[in-house]
């Protein structure tokens, strides 16, 4: 069974692959943060909530609804209440994430959690963070590209020819917005002085450490918070001209991919980081397999 | 780029590819120059705020007319694309621990997971911003508003904090406190540990 996995992923081109590895990866993640709330679901959505959603609906975005307001809607026409919109809700978004996952109708699959999210976080937008925006750009890529077309339901109910055209187009869209994001957010350190002189990290030792026995204290007096500091900005601001240099590529990526699960394990943002990395083997580690640098690298110029 | 054709594809289909492939660099060029240019914005909005400088009328109006309007914010929010990636900067926000007095004990929110306690926290640290920014602020309509609205805000997570713990006093009184700790620099020059800084308290009475 396994090595019949393995020889279906190894006939699968590198251009291809991607793409699987991204619709599993997005959905996966996804499910796992979804299911991590469930514990405290009623703290968070229910009328009995640190935020009651009546309360809440003054800052979310007017653009789109939230559970608050459709319930507000269909209690009028149907007299079908919050709890009944919140569970529907509840109950959908993992299975639309599931089928997903399996690849089932796929790009339906993909529009449903992509609305099933957006009303998520605009039902909770005061405890929205980083992982819940690179959840949406996943689940967006996840519709727009064809991440159905290999190791799917879709692939065996319809048997249709896989799209082979454009991939290395996606594939560029997706490694442009990846180095963007990198870029962006270390030129944004950049800017503020307290992470260029150690500060910075500093206090995100203290204040978002997760892990109370790792105490770095006594390392004040050397330059460690200094260099760390510029280290991050380095790592992230060049990310996009060493990850696109083949010698260094493989050496950043994982870079990138350590200061991740270092991120996850000291500030306990395990869901960006687990986001972040599948977006990293997606674009820059999935394209190669089984293919020499050589053989991928033209096909990556339009 | 080699572009693979299956054999045997009719005109229509040569015609349709070729339309697929102009919408496809229309789109990529259309969705990363929105990119550059909410982060761009992003960047610039963020430093102005850090270093309390005004931003400059015309860029601000480029923004509120190219970016900032009904088509182009559905497709930020759709796309991921509506903000920028500076998590965590130019500066770490501080943050908060709400707290009250519950029967000669203090009491905090509760959670079963870390995942929702990192939430709680998330907005914990929105309310630290908001009532730091507000001190700062001039006194707005919008400010104004604005407080009324934390306050609301605030008092909800007090009610269900006092309630999560099984309160048996008749009144209760809740802080929001920030955690300061010393600096890099404070630090080197002997100054430890960590300070609650009380900055608001309320009192709830059951009726």
């Amino acid at each position: 069974m396994t090595g019949n996995v393995l020889n279906l992923v190894k006939n699968i081109p590198g251009n291809r692959l991607w793409l699987v590895f991204l619709r599993v990866g997005i959905s996966s993640v996804a499910i796992i943060h979804f299911a991590a709330l469930q514990g405290d679901f009623k703290d968070l959505f229910s009328q009995d909530s640190f935020v009651s959603p009546d309360i809440a609906e003054a800052l979310k975005n007017h653009l789109l609804p939230s559970v608050y307001s459709i319930s507000h809607l269909t209690s009028k026409i149907m007299g079908i209440g919050y709890h009944a919109i919140l569970l529907t809700v509840r109950i959908v978004y993992p299975l639309a994430l599931l089928s997903l996952l399996a690849g089932f109708l796929t790009r339906f699959s993909a529009l449903l959690c992509l609305l099933l999210q957006l009303l998520i976080l605009n039902s909770m937008d005061l405890y929205t963070y980083g992982a819940d925006v690179f959840t949406t750009i996943g689940l967006f890529y996840c519709l727009v590209f064809p991440v159905g077309e290999d190791i799917s339901v879709d692939c065996l109910l319809f048997k249709k020819p896989a799209i082979t055209t454009h991939l290395n187009k996606f594939l560029l869209i997706f490694r442009v917005h990846v180095c963007l994001i990198y870029f962006f957010s270390g030129f944004e350190k950049l800017l503020g002085y307290t992470w260029r002189n150690g500060e910075s990290i500093w206090k995100m030792v203290h204040a978002y450490n997760v892990l109370p026995s790792v105490d770095l204290d006594f390392l004040a007096r050397t330059p460690l918070f200094l260099i760390a500091g510029w280290l991050v900005i380095a790592l992230e601001m060049l990310y996009p001209l060493f990850i696109s240099i083949t010698k260094t590529r493989r050496l950043w990526l994982w870079l990138v991919v350590t200061f991740h699960v270092a991120i996850a394990f000291f500030m306990g943002l395990y869901f960006f980081s687990a986001i972040m990395i599948v977006f990293n083997l997606a674009a820059y580690y999935m394209p190669y397999i089984g293919k020499s640098n050589d053989e991928i690298a033209p096909e990556l110029y339009l | 780029m080699p572009i693979e054709k299956p054999a045997g594809r009719s005109l229509p289909a040569i015609l349709s590819l070729k339309l697929r492939k102009k919408l496809i660099n229309a789109w990529g060029i259309f969705h990363i120059s929105c990119i550059v240019l909410v982060c761009s914005y992003s960047i610039y909005h963020k430093y102005c705020r850090f270093y309390k400088i005004k931003e400059d009328s015309l860029v601000k109006n480029i923004n509120a007319n190219l970016l900032f309007n009904v088509p182009m914010l559905y497709y930020g929010k759709f796309t991921g694309t509506e903000s920028g990636y500076g998590f965590f900067a130019p500066n770490i926000k501080s943050g908060g621990i709400i707290a009250g007095d519950c029967d000669g004990k203090k009491i905090y929110a509760r959670f079963n997971n870390f995942e929702t306690a990192m939430r709680f926290s998330i907005l914990s640290s929105r309310v630290t911003d908001y009532l730091i920014t507000s001190i700062d602020s001039a006194d707005s309509l919008n400010t104004k508003l604005k407080e009324r609205y934390y306050n609301l805000v605030f008092k909800n997570i007090a009610v269900k904090i006092y309630n999560q713990n099984h309160c048996k006093q008749d009144t209760l009184y809740m802080s929001y406190n920030m955690i300061t700790y010393p600096t890099l620099h404070q630090y080197r020059r002997g100054h430890q540990g960590y300070r609650l800084q009380k900055i608001k308290e309320i009192r709830i009475v059951r009726q």
